[in-house]
């Protein structure tokens, strides 16, 4: 039976578009993390939407569930199959064709496949700018982008990737492919369908296409690192800076010490940023796309610097700020980002961590953060609490790190840990998932705080695109 | 003592150089910017000469547009005394350049001269070795290590061989290397502190040199693209393409 399967799905694909031996598939089939193992009937590489339609229509008549996947680097298992091997991964990376990038229209029309770096270079070689960063961007996909509505570093200034999307095409199960591909700012014509798929994690349609926001590049940057009073100083160091550049964060993250701890732990050639290591931090860009604002001026500063400058020095009067450091050249603005982007890796290399992704409104964030962190020292005082990450968007990335000076039964503190982390955000009106998504990881979760009557709604929605719940079942709801 | 540090603005060592269309120069218009990273060892070999009480003021000088004050406000904040700004070109030349310091030694009456060993636009390093010669001062070059003793410096010299340890006369010229040590950042303090340090602004004819280039450039090109790699099939097609087309082996 599985033969004959394949072999269909051959004849749409053809023989490099279709894997099946164990040692091909096995990276399609672990996500990121190597939290999950799931199993399939095979990995199915379409190249272009037509393919895929078949792929669909080929699944829906012989009920077999589709789990779509774009560059596997996601954390909640959402690209995961199950075990019981009679699904497909739907891999989108063959599908990585840049339709068009319109420089009039400011905005591009790409491929699911596309990796999220290409487009930057491709985007940067015409003048112009696609925003959405993350650390993964040299292998995710902005297909994967879209499942998952991904964030990252600067949300802050131009949303999440639903707020840089003005089109997708996507195939439902069966094969009817929708296009709502559109470079248009407004359209006010009926449901605004796109909004649907972006964010639902492949459990409604396969995204293979999109037409993308694009901005002008840009081209100076005043670039800090500040240890303020508290969480309290760093919003208000936030609107400041934002009332102070026009609107020109392009990122602003909190640092706590702990971070620094475990990031200087694992990276000593890391340069120290400040002379003592402070309690809060911040890690600040502004930008602009007006040349002038990088080059000195009659008073020998470049004005994004002053702007800098000067807002750092009244909130250092006020005691919001209590040192600071400005980054004078490129390779002192990349030192200080090293101290942000190692994090990641500096939590994988040790003994154990709790992770979480979750946001909340800026008014809740120091509330909130004080009880944190009275919390978990309650649990056991020697974790690292790393509650680092974008606030300037209300996500925190509040993570405990256990080594060697944790008591050694951290495996069983986690599901207190989560409990209380799951608490704090259920009281201060928080999300459980500000940007990593719901995926399998999540899902229990997501019925316990989210209302019977909006799963119902969501579940109503899925059943009437995917009535025979083949689109990655298992996921979300 | 009193320690001299010139330091020069060239283009940001992170950004992507590109010669003009004319190809007469590299294109400066709308580039970023920064300290020549040699000389901001310097400076902070200074900075810690100080704070070891081995030196009671650091002075910066810089030679060139008026844009140069960035470059030493930028040494001011990470902790020197005082600026010197000499209005000249952008482009100017190593011996020019030193007849200037020499002068300004000759005001200043440092103890010692720490810079750079080379500029990384032209890496011409001349500078420190020139004004060394006009002055008639010892010199140290390629430091990656320093110690005064009293009216004599024990330095150790990056050369191709390994460590050279010398003992030079004071007063003297030292040009510094990467592994001399890790320049601080600027704290927030010291960067509005720096606004309010004395910074004097004089002409090259205010020192009475001439400095007018010796040296026409007749063409700047860039370097030419590498190709693109390609795969191989097996190893035999490797071999063959090492031995006949790269001739390596």
């Amino acid at each position: 039976m599985s033969t004959e399967l394949i072999a269909s799905l051959r004849d749409i694909v053809g023989d490099t578009g279709l894997k099946t031996g164990s040692d091909e598939t096995m990276s399609f089939l672990t996500d990121w993390h190597g939290q999950y193992h799931g199993a399939a009937l095979a990995v199915v590489m379409p190249e272009t939407t037509e393919q895929v339609s078949q792929v669909m229509a080929f699944a829906e008549a012989h009920d077999i569930v589709v789990v779509p996947q774009g560059g596997n680097t996601g954390f909640m298992g959402g690209a995961t199959p199950d075990s019981s091997g009679h699904s497909i991964v739907l891999s989108l990376r063959r599908m990585n064709r840049i339709r068009e990038i319109d420089p009039i229209n400011m905005s591009m029309t790409v491929e699911a496949g596309c990796v999220l770096q290409t487009l930057h270079e491709a985007t940067e070689a015409e003048g112009l700018y696609f925003p959405l960063n993350l650390a993964a961007k040299g292998s995710c996909t902005i297909g994967g982008n879209l499942g998952t509505n991904a964030g990252g570093l600067n949300v802050v200034r131009y949303g999440t990737t639903r707020e840089l999307t003005l089109g997708v095409e996507v195939v439902l199960m069966g094969g009817r492919v929708l296009n709502l591909l559109s470079g248009l700012r407004k359209d006010n014509t009926g449901y605004d369908l796109r909004h649907l798929f972006v964010g639902s994690e492949g459990t409604l349609g396969v995204i293979t296409a999109a037409t993308m926001k694009l901005f002008p590049q840009p081209v100076a940057r005043a670039t800090a690192f500040a240890e303020v009073r508290d969480v309290d100083a760093a919003v208000q160091l936030l609107h400041r800076l934002q009332a102070a550049s026009g609107g020109g964060i392009e990122a602003f993250e909190l640092i706590p010490a702990d971070i620094l701890h475990v990031v200087f732990r694992h990276f000593p050639e890391i340069p120290q940023p400040l002379a003592t290591r402070g309690a809060m931090n911040v890690l600040m860009e502004i930008a602009s796309t007006n040349p002038a604002s990088g080059m000195p001026d009659a008073t020998g500063e470049a004005p994004l610097q002053t702007i800098m400058q000067e807002t750092l020095a009244t909130a250092f009067e006020d005691g919001l700020v209590i040192d600071a450091t400005i980054a004078s050249s490129e390779a002192q603005r990349r030192a200080l980002w090293d101290v942000r982007e190692m994090a990641p890796e500096s939590h994988k290399r040790s003994m154990g961590v709790a992770r979480s992704d979750i946001s909340l409104t800026q008014s809740a964030l120091a509330p909130f953060y004080a009880e944190m962190v009275d919390g978990v020292k309650a649990i056991d005082p020697n974790l690292w609490i790393c509650g680092y990450g974008h606030i300037g968007d209300g996500n925190l990335h509040f993570n405990l790190v256990a080594d060697e000076r944790s008591n050694s039964d951290f495996a069983e503190k986690k599901d207190d840990l989560y409990d209380l982390i799951y608490d704090k955000v259920a009281k201060y009106g928080g999300s459980i998932s500000a940007e990593h998504g719901i995926g399998q990881t999540k899902r229990a979760q997501l019925a316990k705080v989210k209302a019977p009557e909006i799963l119902d709604v969501m579940r109503a929605i899925k059943a009437s695109i995917d009535p025979k719940n083949l689109m990655n079942p298992g996921k979300v709801i | 003592m009193k320690v001299l540090v010139p330091v020069k603005r060239v283009i940001d060592y992170n950004v992507k150089v590109r010669v003009k269309a004319d190809n007469t120069g590299v294109e400066l218009a709308n580039v970023k910017m920064a300290m020549n990273p040699f000389d901001e060892i310097a400076v902070e070999e200074a900075l810690r000469l100080k704070e070891s009480g081995g030196a009671d003021e650091v002075v910066a000088v810089s030679i060139g547009p008026t844009q140069n004050q960035e470059t030493i406000r930028t040494a001011l904040a990470m902790g020197a005394d005082r600026g010197i700004h000499i209005e000249a070109p952008h482009e100017i030349e190593p011996l020019a350049v030193a007849k200037l310091l020499k002068e300004v030694v000759a005001r200043e009456e440092p103890g010692l001269v720490f810079v750079g060993k080379q500029a990384i636009d032209d890496d011409c390093n001349q500078t420190g070795q020139m004004l060394a010669a006009l002055l008639g001062w010892a010199q140290g070059t390629f430091v990656s290590g320093i110690e005064i003793k009293g009216d004599s410096a024990a330095v150790i010299r990056e050369v191709d061989g390994g460590l050279e340890h010398l003992e030079i006369r004071m007063p003297a010229v030292v040009t510094v290397d990467l592994r001399l040590n890790e320049p601080r950042y600027a704290s927030l303090p010291n960067i509005m502190k720096a606004k309010k340090k004395p910074l004097d602004s004089m002409s090259a004819a205010d020192l009475g040199v001439d400095i007018a280039p010796r040296l026409t450039i007749t063409r700047v090109e860039e370097p030419p693209a590498r190709e693109a790699g390609i795969k191989v099939c097996d190893v035999a097609e490797l071999v063959d393409k090492l031995k006949n087309e790269a001739k390596v082996i």
